[in-house]
């Protein structure tokens, strides 16, 4: 049936960074397709009222703390999922922070600590995750959150931006270095979202003015425009797409 | 909770059209929407094969008619647009897949061949948007529409310029339309099949020299199968993708990655 290509029943995953926004939304999806999952972040009380919602689905659902930018606590992720859900077939990769100010005043400390959890804990799951699903021997899907500043720029948010501009080619090396085991590797690229991270942004109103009017749409993305990609990237519904970005804007990078 | 609705991929009430329909991805497109629940008007000029995805619909229960069209001829699309909407009231999603290829050196290229190609994948994509498009215009409630690029909208190809040049022109119109439909929740989209094998690459996956470059390009090793699409081709279709809007999506086995 053309529908169980989308059917996440007997799926065990991870999703990083599902205590809010984007990766709340992507975890909303993957629990109503009946995905099991592993849901991290940071703060335990929201990571817990999450876990709740999610369990009226019917899956298993497990809070695990964990601080992206805490190499220990990412070392230990994957393999505590596998023993807890019994395997493990998706990752999704999607904590991340951002740091504001022009490039001319940015700090290397902010610049440093965007890297180190926007792109080598990035890396570091998805290298513990690939080295069990290659174990495991029947493939498995990853998925990284990237971004649309990875081709247009954005203003102040240099650490932020060439961030996702690694983790845009990390995407194509890690799908060519993992293809004969079976796993594809994709991103999935927000454009701009009512989220927590882009409250500095939207509260400028002249900023907030200009990007709404660089959506075709005309409006910002909320979290749950993102569950069904998610869905779709970690179902075998994408059986054949690896190595690629979904940008999902509004229409943002067509204007 | 607030209910995603649009993750349950379920196209029980809706019309979709889908050019290019008798045979390749575009009949697994076809039959994947049906599977699915949705009325499908085939639009196609070769009736037998439109006819058997038809069969292959109803067989399993669902509806479906066939239309024939020659995409190429914009007063047939008129005709084709305004029979579908008589018959089925309504259309909700656009799948324009209908594509020729000739190869020949380009030092060769002959011009009528050229016109072929750009008329029936550029000018034909276009007008079947023109149409469609201002149907979903009209009436309000929105619809997807997925176009077929393809990996020569990136590279090149070899000895098939107009059918890189076609791919090229339906990659930006794609993002054209979806800058002027995308306010009336019309989304605009466009998905880029790798190497996939049908009748259209059959000649040279039996190559054996460009059978193994390609191979040795895929990260996953081996050719796309027909039904790889129709996951993508349904995706884009679906609420799942209300957000998405202007984006070319490559279900290329990761060719473009490598």
């Amino acid at each position: 049936m053309i529908k169980e290509k989308f059917s996440l029943t007997g799926s065990r995953g991870i999703i990083t960074g599902a205590s809010r926004g984007l990766g709340r939304g992507m975890a909303e999806g993957l629990a109503e397709m009946g995905a099991d999952l592993v849901i991290t972040a940071k703060n335990m009380d929201l990571l817990e009222e999450v876990s709740k919602e999610l369990r009226k689905f019917g899956g298993k659902i497990v809070p695990f703390r964990a601080d992206a930018g805490n190499d220990d606590d990412v070392s230990r992720l994957a393999e505590a999922a596998c023993n807890v859900l019994g395997g493990i077939d998706f990752v999704i990769c999607n904590a991340g922070i951002i740091r504001r100010g022009p490039a001319h005043e940015h700090s290397i400390k902010d610049f440093d600590d965007v890297f180190n959890i926007n792109v080598r804990s990035v890396f570091l799951l998805a290298q513990k995750a690939a080295q069990i699903m290659i174990t495991q021997g029947h493939g498995g899907s990853i998925v990284i959150t990237d971004s649309i500043v990875s081709v247009h720029g954005s203003m102040n948010v240099p650490g932020y931006t060439s961030s996702k501009g690694a983790v845009n080619s990390l995407i194509r090396a890690l799908a060519n270095d993992w293809g004969q085991y079976g796993i594809r590797v994709n991103g999935i690229g927000p454009g701009f979202c009512e989220t927590d991270m882009t409250e500095g942004v939207r509260g400028n109103s002249e900023r907030y003015r200009y990007l709404s009017s660089r959506m075709a749409l005309g409006r910002w993305g909320r979290p749950d425009d993102f569950a069904g990609a998610a869905v779709y990237l970690v179902s075998d519904a994408s059986s054949y797409v690896t190595g690629t970005t979904l940008y999902i804007d509004g229409g943002f990078l067509s204007m | 909770m607030k209910k995603y609705n649009g993750v349950t991929f379920d196209f029980s009430g809706k019309v979709a059209v889908i050019t290019g329909g008798s045979s390749g991805i575009f009949q697994g497109v076809a039959k994947g929407y049906g599977e699915a629940g949705a009325k499908v008007a085939i639009v196609d000029v070769n009736m037998k094969g439109a006819e058997e995805t038809k069969k292959a619909i109803v067989d399993k229960g669902g509806t479906a008619k066939v239309y024939k069209c020659d995409v190429s001829n914009v007063s047939m699309i008129v005709d084709t647009v305004a029979q579908i909407i008589k018959d089925f009231g309504k259309i909700d999603v656009l799948v324009n897949g209908a594509g020729v290829l000739y190869r020949a050196k380009s030092e060769e290229y002959p011009e009528d061949k050229w016109d072929l190609v750009l008329n029936v994948q550029a000018k034909g994509t276009f007008f079947m948007c023109r149409e469609v498009g201002r149907h979903m215009l009209e009436r309000g409630e929105g619809g997807k529409i997925i176009n077929t690029s393809s990996m020569l909208a990136w590279s090149g190809g070899y000895i098939v310029p107009s059918y890189a040049a076609a791919k090229a022109a339906i990659t930006q119109f794609t993002k054209s339309l979806c800058n002027e439909w995308s306010p009336h929740g019309i989304n605009v989209n466009a998905i880029a099949p790798g190497y996939i094998l049908t009748d259209i690459t059959r000649p040279i996956h039996d190559d054996p020299n460009r059978n193994r470059s390609i191979l040795e390009r895929l990260p996953v090793g081996r050719w796309g199968d027909p039904d790889d699409l129709v996951g993508p081709f349904l995706f884009l279709g679906s609420g799942a993708a209300d957000y998405i809007h202007g984006t070319i999506l490559p279900v290329d086995g990761g060719w473009l990655a490598r």
